[in-house]
């Protein structure tokens, strides 16, 4: 069954010289399990669509559903809480924060504090492959795929089962890149989630479950 | 070129930001050049009034007989000699151009007889007379006056009544009937309609030397010898009654008359520079010497000067001086006081000056305008020895005042300005220039040079800061009119000051318009200014761009690692606290920021308060006195005030103490009729003549005795107004109060001088005879008084102060105000009862002076200030505020990816708005609390900076949420795709 649903969903960004259809009636739906790959040429409507489905914001007409329920009715905050985790091409992490906090940060929006957060963020740092003695350290002291592999154990911190990345690889080398590829891939087939990517990277296309492409606002299955 | 046409290419292309900092940048331009017009006007004005305004100050010395001109005080030659040194420093002081003595010679014309009542000795003759026949009725010679050798009037054929000292001893034979003799002496004022002569003896300097000449001598012929003494003696008074007292002058315009504007030159000129520099032998003469010598400017006139640091007129030799011919520049109005007076040029005083002693009047000092206050100050130490200063400024430290007030606000609204010119240009500068560092790499890969790089972004910053600065200067220019008219009003207030009665008036106050004319150049420079300013930052930050090619990523990741310890900290509110220990240089730099404003503001509150504390000390500690007096405002006593007016202001409550004299008698020392310890003496008094010559002659000779002033009190009376100390000792038992007791005791304050002389001490029971002019004629009298008090007189003059008794008029009215607060109800009150200001047309009635200049202009200064400083402060608290409240925006503002970032993981609005809001809100209280805490240290904090810290932490909490409330806006999400 299929974890979330597009339908029918358009989106327009106004300004006061020009209007663009971004999105224009795009229909797809993403099950557990499976790793999807969005790609696309610039402006086409990807991260639009990431951030619909995140529920950073909503449809101008059609609707987002999660689990059969439209995102428009739902607490978006909640939702993002709960159901979408998103891993940005900028890692997106606190600064101030050492990469422990940044981790249990999530579970603790969710009342999950103390020590047995910590615990959890210890395991989901070994999860994404990271040594220990990062956990006190503060991002600014990580490398990008360090960085990027702590914002992924943030990301699954939440036990959502939605998770939405948008170039993920963006700013890392190949090496780096097909690492947290490998590790997304892992995240999709041995634990079960649904892991959506936006990417321009073919390769991470090829060896996703699925592929769909975006064009002038249109979605294709590639 | 191609550069210039990108540069303005790339600004054209932001129409809105290049608008809104061109506009900013306009209102800036105006604003400099507005304020560099008023600043250079205010300058040019103040400069003008340092030629226009001269500022004198007077030197005069208050003994017995001031404000007598012309007679000698020994006492103020002793008091100079006392001070010769102190008065020599004051000559040299800081501040001082130059010192004039005061006129210390004598012109005496030739073949010029003044025959007027003004005369230095008007009634001294030397006659010679044949005795006719000693009548006795009248007790004196009868004489035909056969030569008229010297007197202001002809007597030649007359009869006249002639005494001598010897007539009263009933001598009738001293002088023979039917000789010849010549006498000399003076006319009197007798009892009968002929002229009355009184023969003595006179003295005169003769070879260096001072010869007395006797009263008569019988002639051996008929006429008076050529080499006779009496003949010298004649030629004397000539001179000495004909002469004219000489002011030698380094400028005729700064002369105190003059500077006063009380003279003026009514026809002709006055000395030109050449002439003070050659001493030239040129006069400026009163219109009453022009009328005696019948001459016009461009005559010339035969003058013999008489110079001499003694008692000037007895000084004049009986030798001849050579005379010397002066041409008459100008001549001018005649004095108040005395008419007959002739002014020579002078190059200028001396390096020690030779201070002159005839008359009260010193000198004069002409000072730097700037410095007499600290001149005036440095001369107060001579108060006490009987000296007194006086600084005419002609009113330029009152007309000033606003424009040094002006000038402060100028620099301080110049330098706002500069500061608020140089951020916006650096801002525009900044966001140009780093917005624009790629395309800046990319013309530098691309092989442009580093010189078409520069120029790219200075024509860019010229094609902006050009047009504006033309658009602010030639605004500016427009407004220039208006801003003087706001000027001058703002000015004019300054003159909206109650000075009724007040000393202030008793000097000129001259009024220079303030109209500036400001050249266009002002306006040039302001704009030139501005655009070599925007091009400087823009070649700064340019050259900034250039060298700072590494990214701030790839510095970040350069840092050394550093270990951290994870918070094990829960709650809502752990993202503020971690972020407040974590934040270090940020956390820092609200504190500080904070802190400085507290401080700013306890640091303001405290000026403005300090100032207040000062204007209620100076009113509270401030001892106003005033005086009744003339027309002119400088006399004490010997005035006719009447008791209505003296009621009424007593009346009034306002005064703290007042005093009235009244001089009803001369007393002449009998004796001690009874010590102190109850030992009576007999005392013999002295047999009162019976025949009327005797008698007068008995009187006249009372005239010369001490007065017998009543007064309310001994210390507070006008001989003892200019003196810190009467040095008053007083036997047990009674006081100042008993003086002014209704009871009438008999009781009086003798000087030390006359205990000394007697032999007489406190307690002792003193008795005198005294002589009270009626109208009727004199009465004549015994009185015993109980000596309860000395004092030491400040000069030359012995009174004996006796309880005081009401009269319908008084001679003198002193009085003190309660407090300098009432003085607007006092002014009234004066004015109610019916005083006269100085200087107004009615003589008959009197004045009043209330010697409140200083406290004035120090009040009226203090408040100005305190009104200006509470406006200027007022801005500064507001922009204060402002300025918070843009870093409290700026800061929070910065964090807006953390916001985006919380609210992307599903982060509770409520939740993120309370974590940065507790984190402004910590810091910036933590800095206020610090400030008030080190201010409360110094000395506790104020209402006002308590409101304004309050204030200052609440524009940066409502700032912070404003910028937090927008930060949560659904586009905040767009960022978070964007890379950093």
């Amino acid at each position: 069954m299929a974890i979330l649903e597009v339908r029918d969903v358009t989106y327009r960004y106004e300004t006061k010289y020009q209007t663009v259809d971004v999105l224009k009636g795009v229909t797809c739906s993403f099950e557990e399990g499976k790793l999807y790959a969005l790609i696309g040429k610039s402006g086409s409507g990807k991260s639009t669509l990431l951030s619909l489905m995140a529920g950073l914001m909503l449809p101008r007409s059609g609707e987002v559903c999660f689990n059969g329920r439209p995102t428009a009715s739902l607490d978006l905050s909640r939702y993002r809480r709960e159901n979408a985790a998103v891993i940005y091409q900028s890692f997106r992490l606190f600064p101030l924060l050492t990469v422990s906090e940044n981790v249990t940060y999530p579970m603790e929006l969710r009342g999950f504090t103390g020590k047995s957060a910590r615990e959890k963020a210890q395991r989901l740092i070994e999860k994404v492959g990271l040594p220990q003695n990062v956990l006190h350290r503060f991002p600014g002291m990580l490398s990008g795929g360090e960085q990027q592999r702590v914002a992924i154990a943030r990301a699954i911190s939440m036990d959502s089962r939605l998770l939405l990345a948008d170039e993920p690889t963006g700013n890392l080398d190949t090496e780096n890149g097909n690492r947290i590829l490998d590790l997304l891939l892992e995240l999709a087939h041995r634990d079960g989630y649904c892991v959506i990517v936006v990417t321009h990277d073919l390769d991470i296309a090829a060896r996703a479950d699925r592929t769909y492409r975006m064009r002038d606002g249109m979605l294709f299955r590639a | 070129m191609l550069a210039a046409k990108n540069g303005a290419k790339s600004m054209l292309r932001a129409p809105v930001k290049t608008v809104v900092f061109g506009l900013i940048l306009a209102v800036l331009a105006a604003l400099l050049s507005v304020t560099f017009c008023v600043y250079a006007a205010v300058q040019d004005y103040l400069r003008a009034c340092d030629a226009y305004y001269h500022t004198v100050a007077e030197l005069e010395y208050i003994g017995a007989a001031y404000p007598d001109e012309s007679v000698f005080d020994a006492g103020l030659a002793d008091a100079v000699a006392e001070n010769e040194r102190a008065l020599q420093s004051l000559v040299h002081a800081g501040g001082v151009i130059r010192f004039e003595p005061a006129g210390s010679a004598l012109a005496v014309p030739e073949q010029l007889h003044r025959s007027d009542s003004l005369v230095y000795d008007p009634d001294a003759a030397v006659l010679q007379v044949r005795v006719k026949f000693w009548d006795a009725s009248s007790e004196a010679y009868t004489c035909y006056v056969t030569s008229t050798l010297y007197s202001r009037e002809n007597y030649d054929g007359m009869l006249i009544l002639m005494r001598t000292d010897q007539a009263e001893e009933s001598d009738a034979q001293a002088l023979e009937a039917g000789t010849s003799c010549v006498v000399a002496g003076r006319f009197f004022q007798g009892t009968s309609s002929y002229p009355w002569f009184q023969a003595r003896e006179m003295t005169m300097q003769l070879g260096g030397g001072t010869h007395t000449v006797p009263a008569h001598t019988q002639l051996p012929g008929e006429t008076v010898p050529e080499e006779s003494e009496y003949r010298q003696l004649a030629n004397v008074l000539e001179k000495r009654n004909s002469s004219f007292r000489v002011q030698k002058t380094a400028c005729l315009e700064d002369f105190l008359p003059f500077q006063q504007e009380e003279l003026v030159i009514v026809e002709g000129r006055t000395f030109t520079q050449e002439e003070y520099a050659q001493k030239a032998n040129v006069c400026v003469i009163s219109e009453r010497v022009a009328g005696l010598f019948s001459a016009k400017p461009g005559d010339t006139v035969r003058l013999a000067l008489y110079e001499s640091n003694a008692d000037l007129y007895q000084t004049i030799p009986a030798e001849d001086a050579g005379a010397q011919e002066y041409e008459i520049a100008g001549i001018c109005s005649n004095g108040a006081e005395d008419p007959y007076w002739i002014y020579l040029p002078d190059a200028g005083a001396a390096q020690d000056a030779v201070f002159p002693v005839t008359g009260y009047r010193l000198g004069q000092f002409r000072l730097e305008n700037a410095k007499a206050e600290q001149f005036y100050e440095s001369a107060q130490a001579l108060s006490a020895q009987g000296f007194r200063l006086s600084v005419y400024d002609q009113g330029y430290s009152a007309a000033i005042e606003p424009f040094r007030q002006l000038q402060l606000i100028c620099r301080i609204f110049l330098g706002v300005c500069v500061l608020l010119a140089l951020a916006v240009l650096s801002l525009q500068s900044h966001l140009f220039v780093s917005r624009q560092r790629e395309s800046a790499q990319t013309m530098l890969a691309l092989g442009s040079g580093r010189a078409h790089v520069y120029a790219y972004f200075l024509a860019a910053a010229l094609l902006l800061s050009l047009p504006a600065a033309a658009l602010g200067c030639a605004g500016g220019r427009l407004l220039e009119r208006r801003v003087q008219l706001v000027l001058q009003q703002f000015v004019s207030q300054f003159a909206a000051q109650d000075l009724r009665y007040s000393n202030s008036m008793l000097s000129l106050t001259r009024t220079l318009l303030f109209d500036p004319v400001i050249p266009a150049s002002v306006y040039l420079a302001a704009g030139i200014a501005t655009v070599l300013g925007s091009a400087a930052l823009a070649a700064l930050f340019t050259c900034f761009a250039l060298r700072q090619p590494t990214p701030r990523k790839q510095r970040a990741a350069q840092k050394t690692p550093r270990a951290a310890r994870t918070s094990h900290l829960s709650g809502r509110l752990k993202y503020a606290l971690l972020s407040i220990w974590r934040g270090r240089v940020r956390t820092a730099a609200v504190v500080g920021l904070a802190l400085a404003a507290a401080l700013f503001f306890g640091q303001l509150t405290g000026a403005l308060d300090g100032y207040k504390a000062q204007l209620a000390a100076i009113e509270q500690g401030s001892v106003l006195r005033g005086y009744a007096s003339e027309r002119s405002g400088q006399r004490l006593d010997g005035l006719i005030v009447q008791k209505e007016l003296v009621d009424s202001a007593a009346a009034s409550g306002l005064l703290a103490s007042w005093n009235v004299t009244n001089s009803i008698a001369h007393c002449r020392f009998l004796g001690v009729s009874e010590t102190a310890d109850g030992q009576q003496f007999g005392i013999v008094e002295p047999e009162i003549p019976e025949s009327s010559f005797a008698l007068e002659t008995f009187i006249d000779r009372m005239y010369d005795e001490p007065e017998l002033v009543q007064t309310r009190s001994v210390e507070e009376s006008p001989m003892f107004y200019y003196t810190a100390d009467a040095g008053m000792r007083w036997l047990e038992g009674y006081g100042e109060s008993d003086f002014a007791a209704p009871e009438e005791l008999q009781i009086c304050a003798l000087p030390e001088t006359m205990l000394a002389r007697y032999g007489i001490r406190l307690g002792d029971t003193v008795r005198f005879l005294y002589a009270i002019p009626l109208l009727s004629g004199t009465h004549l009298g015994t009185v015993d008084f109980k000596v309860v008090a000395s004092y030491v007189p400040p000069a030359d003059g012995e009174v004996i102060f006796a309880p005081f008794e009401e009269f319908k008029t008084y001679d003198s009215f002193l009085f003190t105000l309660r407090s300098a607060a009432d003085l607007d109800a006092l002014r009234q009150t004066l004015a109610d009862a019916g005083f006269l200001q100085v200087r107004s047309n009615e003589r008959l009635r009197a004045t009043a002076v209330i010697e409140d200049k200083i406290f004035l202009s120090t009040t009226h200064s203090m408040q100005r200030q305190i009104q200006y400083v509470s406006v200027l402060y007022g801005c500064l608290y507001v922009l204060a505020g402002i300025a918070g409240a843009a870093l409290a925006w700026l800061l929070t503002g910065s964090r807006r990816q953390e916001i985006a970032v919380m609210r992307a993981l599903g982060t509770q609005p409520y939740r993120i708005v309370l974590n940065f809001l507790a984190e402004q809100a910590v810091l910036c209280g933590l800095g206020l609390l610090l400030g008030a805490g080190i201010w409360a240290l110094r000395g506790g904090v104020g209402r006002l900076q308590g409101i304004l810290t309050a204030a200052f932490f609440g524009c940066w909490c409502v700032s912070a949420l404003c910028c937090l409330l927008c930060a949560l806006k659904k586009q905040t999400y767009a960022s978070l795709s964007e890379p950093e």
